[in-house]
């Protein structure tokens, strides 16, 4: 696969993942009137961005690791195993308590903020030094957390509203009064 | 048994015991806060830190050798790797100092982890036997038991927060 294919699936990807989920959420407030429209967007970008995203992530390690384990004269190498393990687990955590309308719900929100901007850091270090082929890849990759991070900020400070002072989030007509 | 197991063993042990010390020291000066609170405070800190940032460290010491070793430059996938953990631990400090039920995030977190930690550490003994690949067998029990004390640990953790929270929602304090 040439790089430039590489960067045109990257590409169409991201804009999947990041568009898709504001498409899916707006036609989706308009059916269901019960639930704050913060709670139904946030989940579909979390549902994308984070999960589908972590799948993604995962099975890409998964499936190559050994192979790059096994270009780089290793038999075996674990880390490749532990790393789709840690981003499963998040995976996992968020699918669990995206559910919820207490003060659980924001989270998953934290937890993917600091993996994007440690993530940043990492791709900006990767610049630096050189040491990827594709430099617009990893351009793609930059631009999609920063966007990533952003909203997920932008949703934090929203649903932080949202919060009754019992830290429940308000349903029904209450949602649309507060 | 050689020096690095019995270190491990020593060092998963104190982990274990510790925590539980120390809460009921500190319940036993501050009495406002809830024991479980104390308890629950210290073991994830301690167990945290264990896990986390002890593979932070070791990966970020030895990333660039392994790297090397492999007669590669640099091998973003450790640098990833650290990444996660490093976003799983600072999620967890920033998350369990909470009195709501944002509390309940870094142990269901931290219980999937070491969940699928111990399957990951039976798939690699089955490969030793099966394989024959040698990654070290014993740390590979001592991993095992210690991720299953904690495991069963977090899981009663959560148990009784839910519990304290069901109600309003926030842990009670004082009396």
């Amino acid at each position: 696969m040439g790089v430039s294919e590489m960067f045109k699936i990257v590409l169409i990807l991201a804009s999947i993942l990041y568009f898709l989920p504001w498409i899916c959420a707006f036609i989706h407030s308009h059916i269901n009137h019960q639930l704050p429209p913060i709670i139904i967007y946030y989940r579909y970008f979390v549902f994308f961005n984070l999960i589908v995203m972590g799948l993604l992530l995962m099975l890409s390690v998964f499936t190559t690791g050994h192979d790059v384990a096994h270009l780089m004269n290793w038999h075996f190498n674990p880390i490749f195993e532990y790393y789709g393990i840690s981003v499963l687990s998040m995976v996992l955590m968020t699918l669990i308590i995206m559910w919820s309308c207490r003060h659980i719900i924001v989270a998953p929100l934290i937890l993917w903020s600091v993996f994007l901007l440690i993530d940043n850091a990492l791709h900006i270090q990767q610049l630096i030094e050189k040491t990827l082929p594709d430099v617009y890849v990893v351009y793609e990759h930059l631009t999609y957390n920063f966007l990533v991070f952003v909203t997920l900020i932008g949703f934090g400070v929203a649903l932080k509203k949202r919060f009754t002072d019992t830290g429940v989030i308000r349903h029904g007509r209450e949602a649309y009064t507060a | 048994m050689p020096k690095q197991e019995i270190w491990f063993l020593c060092f998963d042990l104190a982990c274990l015991l510790f925590p539980w010390v120390f809460a009921y020291l500190h319940s036993k000066v501050n009495r406002r806060t809830p024991r479980i609170l104390f308890y629950f405070r210290y073991f994830m800190s301690v167990n945290v830190f264990n896990v986390g940032v002890y593979t932070i460290a070791l990966l970020g010491a030895d990333g660039y050798n392994l790297a090397l070793m492999g007669k590669n430059l640099l091998n973003p996938i450790l640098n990833y790797y650290v990444a996660t953990l490093y976003a799983m631990v600072v999620m967890s400090y920033a998350t369990m100092y909470g009195r709501r039920t944002l509390i309940l995030a870094a142990p269901t977190m931290w219980f999937i982890f070491l969940l699928l930690n111990i399957f990951e550490h039976i798939a690699q003994v089955g490969r030793e036997l099966t394989e024959h690949i040698v990654v070290g067998s014993l740390p590979l029990f001592i991993h095992l038991g210690y991720y299953l004390a904690v495991v069963l640990i977090l899981l009663g953790f959560i148990i009784t927060l839910k519990q304290r929270l069901a109600f309003s929602g926030v842990i009670q304090h004082g009396r």
